[in-house]
């Protein structure tokens, strides 16, 4: 749950310190608790960590190759590292899958195989670098660069995140978590990385190595409903397209009858669009922001997630007098929002119904270091669907189910994983 | 009857794809060759029929002349620029040789970028883009600062060296690309004022265009243009378009004389920017061009078919693409060029093969070949045979202990082709995979995905986007044209417009 970002220059006249601060700025909603650069310059690596995300950062990235990541958490330790041996040095970030990997462990296993005496790795060297070492780290994607100029994008082989290639011109190679973050950069996507494939990318050669890869890798299901930007593209899919999908399915076992539909801001949006159009009922804009974008599902703390729901939710009353209103939001986490909105629409702006469609079936735990809270938090995972009913003050809850989810995914060609719907997993 | 006896003068693919096709010809030329290096490949073909291959420096008119004074051939053909450039051409042509190659005055079409784009200019050909020249670092340094989307090229031909494309259309990306152009255009200034002597502006800055790149080669007596099928080259060194730009890491043609993204309403329209150039060109310097002329193109939004640049021979590695194709004899083609009578010529070509052509290359090229040269390799004729694709050598010499050396830069190509081009292109990386090692240990690559559907797609996805926008500002009247309003001070149309006055 990582935003990572890789800028390869193949000429030494490129600072790619702008390029980063946009990068991550694309990348930022998938964590913003810190922000950590590795970049290159004159041989040397440095090491940057920055608690907000300023234009100003760019001005201490000097290197023509970067490595960056925004992270969802203050430490920094299980995502990078720099290890130096010999008057070689070598920096890790990685997006791992759970605390038992080590961005420092791999760079101290790296200097066997990256320290090859041409000034290209041999195909030998890497098959055996990818299958020792990174194949042995649970992680969903790594990025690993020299003091010498090499960087290898490595994405994991049980990864559930996505990792895009892209190209600037003639000058650049860019790697990114989302397609969007490769576009702003003025680059143009050139490929998906498959989970296995490792990229060894110098300034003589780019290698693929996807030796027993898997070719239509798993994807998170939380990646799709709710972290991706609606402008990412994965394989070919747009995310956009597919919520606008799920909203469409969502109507089709809607039975009440409303008067108009409104997304929670800002990710319901697609969904809400698909949902009204298949029902043919107005869709409304209902709240307006107040700060920049929050995330509240990514905060951790519950007074966090309160301000941002709050902030992000200030009601146009107009709409909301007097209607039978159908919500629409992407999931149902701990319920906070779900519970703020009815109080809003109920007390505040006189809403006559309230009727929440989520757009994903109930989430009850996550295996897989993904931006949830514990099984004990979750609301889907401790009441039943009455006693939810009655907590959040709703008319009616109505879920997307599995088959939905599935039978959406199938028909686009996604390949999900779902484990985040059931219990003890 | 006496045996027709033609010289190639260059050591590339692009000659020993030459050579193939002039040994392919019913008259059974005998076929001589002179390059700067020993070409194994255009040695056996020499030799098997009756000729010889002569090493000399290829840009040295003298030593030429004096070779082909000893064979006394019917047709020189000239491969590469730099000999038409040094004036070898004009040289052979006042000792009373027929010459298939542009003279150093119409080669400037390629040498001088200058000249090429004013020409174009001059006399309104369409697909001409906004450039300025300059002699002076300060002003080309200042400019280049802050002149956005922009391209920045050497003055003169430098071998396809020195490009540097600097895409700016994000506004806040600016700043840091303005830095590095204006560093690029002091170091490539100094560069090219360094290395060639024969040329008044260092740097060209052109506007910046994106579409589908593809090459049009013709070949031409002075009166008639005979079109030859597209070829699209890859220039980018790596697989999925990345990396640093190259000669050309491999071409795709066919079937037929379009390419799937090519319409032939595009190809029309390059054929006549071609033909019109030609002519425009022997006004300016009185003199027939008689051999070969390529326009690098690309389907751009701004104008639909629109010059990059021109080559004054043929595209190297585009006219490997024509070897498994050609039905017509190539030395007739040849001898009715050098006679002027091209008129009612027609090229024939297979129609139904898809033509895949892959350079595989040292590591190193195209950067560093201080690197990638000098390596052992070794190639296995028979392998690639076996797959039915033919092996072009290219940057490999035959050193006299009998040993294959890269000279650092491309160094095999090789021809397959297939139903379709994916076919094509599976076929070509089993062979190179299989036939072609490195002896030393350093990596060789070549790029698998030249070919692909995968990229076929791309390119029919990006020239239909193209394809709209262009049509629009043709109903619009806008094709070529840019109208700028700056509050205030009005409206300019086509404000960049460079007069430039012709030599």
């Amino acid at each position: 749950m990582v935003g990572l970002l890789a800028l390869f220059a193949f000429d030494e006249l490129w600072k790619v310190g702008s390029h980063v601060f946009y990068g991550l700025e694309a990348l930022q909603h998938r964590g913003q608790e810190k922000f950590i650069v590795i970049d290159l310059n004159q041989g040397k690596l440095t090491l940057h960590l920055f608690n907000e995300l300023r234009a100003e950062i760019s001005q201490h990235i000097k290197g023509y190759i970067a490595i960056a990541a925004t992270l969802p958490s203050k430490s920094i330790d299980e995502y990078a590292c720099i290890v130096e041996n010999e008057g070689m040095s070598i920096g890790v970030i990685t997006d791992p899958m759970n605390s038992s990997s080590s961005p420092c462990r791999i760079a101290e296993l790296s200097f066997k195989y990256l320290k090859y005496s041409f000034k290209i790795p041999s195909q030998q060297d890497m098959s055996n670098y990818v299958s020792l070492v990174l194949r042995k780290e649970p992680i969903h994607a790594a990025f690993i660069l020299t003091n010498t100029g090499t960087l290898i994008i490595y994405r994991g082989i049980n990864s559930l995140r996505p990792l895009i290639i892209g190209g600037y011109g003639f000058d650049m190679v860019i790697a990114a978590s989302e397609s969007p973050a490769i576009e702003i950069l003025g680059g143009m996507i050139r490929k998906d990385v498959k989970g296995g494939e490792a990229i060894i990318i110098s300034k003589h050669i780019i290698n693929s190595l996807e030796d027993n890869h898997v070719d239509n890798a798993k994807l998170c299901a939380y990646e799709l409903i709710y972290l991706s930007r609606h402008d990412s593209v994965f394989n070919g899919i747009s995310v956009y397209e597919f919520r606008k999908k799920l909203g469409m399915k969502l109507a089709e076992t809607f039975s009440k009858d409303v008067d108009i539909v409104v997304p929670v801001p800002e990710t319901a949006i697609p969904y809400a669009i698909g949902f009204a159009e298949a029902l043919n009922k107005k869709f409304e804009l209902g709240f307006v922001s107040t700060g920049h974008r929050l995330r509240s599902a990514l905060k951790s703390t519950l007074m966090d997630k309160l301000i941002a729901i709050q902030l992000k939710m200030h009601p146009i009353s107009s709409v909301f007098r007097g209607k039978r209103v159908a919500v629409i939001d992407d999931s149902m986490v701990t319920g906070a929002t779900a519970k703020t909105v009815t109080q809003i629409l109920r007390n505040k702006v006189g809403a006559k119904e309230v009727h929440f469609v989520i757009a994903s079936p109930k989430i009850v735990g996550c295996p897989f270091n993904m931006p949830l809270p514990n099984s004990e938090e979750l609301l889907a995972a401790n009441l039943n669907g009455d006693l939810i009913l009655k907590y959040i003050e709703a008319d009616s809850i109505t879920w997307l189910s599995l088959e939905a989810l599935r039978e959406i995914s199938n028909e686009m060609n996604i390949h999900l994983c779902t484990k985040c719907f059931f219990k003890n997993t | 009857m006496k045996g027709l006896k033609i010289l190639i003068v260059g050591e590339g693919g692009r000659e020993h794809a030459l050579a193939i096709m002039i040994s392919r010809s019913v008259q059974s030329p005998k076929l001589y060759a002179v390059g700067s290096y020993v070409n194994p490949g255009i040695k056996r073909i020499a030799e098997a029929t009756g000729g010889k291959f002569y090493t000399c420096k290829t840009t040295d008119p003298i030593g030429i002349t004096n070779i082909a004074e000893e064979i006394s051939p019917d047709i020189i053909v000239i491969g590469p620029e730099e000999p038409q450039f040094a004036g070898v051409v004009d040289v052979l042509k006042e000792k009373g040789f027929s010459v298939f190659g542009a003279s150093k005055r119409l080669a400037d079409i390629e040498r001088d970028r200058v000249f090429a784009r004013t020409l174009m200019w001059k006399y309104e050909i369409p697909g001409r883009l906004f450039f300025k020249a300059f002699k002076n670092l300060e002003e080309a340094s200042k400019f280049a600062e802050m002149a956005g989307d922009t391209v920045i090229k050497p003055a003169r031909q430098a071998g396809g060296k020195g490009v540097k494309v600097v895409a700016d259309q994000e506004a806040y990306l600016t700043k840091d690309r303005s830095i590095v152009k204006k560093v690029y255009v002091e170091k490539l200034f100094k560069d090219i004022s360094r290395k060639y002597h024969d040329i008044d502006h260092k740097i060209v800055i052109e506007q910046r265009v994106e579409g589908v790149e593809y090459t049009l080669m013709v070949i031409t007596d002075g009166t008639t243009v005979i079109p030859l099928p597209i070829v699209q080259d890859h220039p980018h060194a790596f697989e999925y378009d990345l990396g640093p730009e190259t000669g050309g890491m491999g071409c795709i043609a066919g079937p037929g004389e379009l390419l799937p993204f090519i319409e032939m309403d595009e190809y029309k329209r390059s054929i006549e920017i071609v033909r019109k150039t030609i002519y425009a060109l022997q006004k300016e310097s009185k003199e027939h061009y008689r051999g070969a002329i390529a326009g690098q193109m690309m389907l751009t939004a701004y104008w639909g078919p629109t010059v990059i640049e021109y080559y004054s021979r043929f595209g190297d590695p585009e006219i490997s693409a024509l070897v498994p194709i050609l039905e017509s004899d190539f030395v007739e083609v040849l001898e009715k060029t050098v006679d002027g009578r091209l008129a009612c010529t027609k090229i024939e070509i297979n129609k139904d093969s898809a033509v895949v052509v892959k350079a595989l290359i040292p590591a190193g090229y195209p950067h560093d070949r201080s690197i990638a040269r000098n390596h052992p390799i070794s190639i296995d004729e028979s392998e690639i045979s076996k797959h039915g694709c033919i092996v072009l050598y290219a940057g490999t010499r035959l050193d006299p202990d009998g040993i294959l050396r890269t000279t650092g830069s491309r160094a095999v190509e090789i021809i397959c082709t297939g139903e379709k081009h994916s076919e094509a292109s599976k076929k070509a990386n089993i062979a190179l995979e299989k036939a072609v090692q490195s002896l030393d240990g350093w990596p060789l690559y070549f790029r698998k995905d030249i070919g692909s559907e995968e990229l076929l797609v791309q390119r029919m996805e990006l020239a239909s986007i193209v394809r709209e926008v262009y049509g629009y500002r043709e109903r619009r009247g806008l094709l070529g044209a840019s109208i700028v309003w700056i509050p205030k001070k009005g409206i300019f149309i086509d404000p960049l417009q460079n007069p430039i006055i012709m030599r």
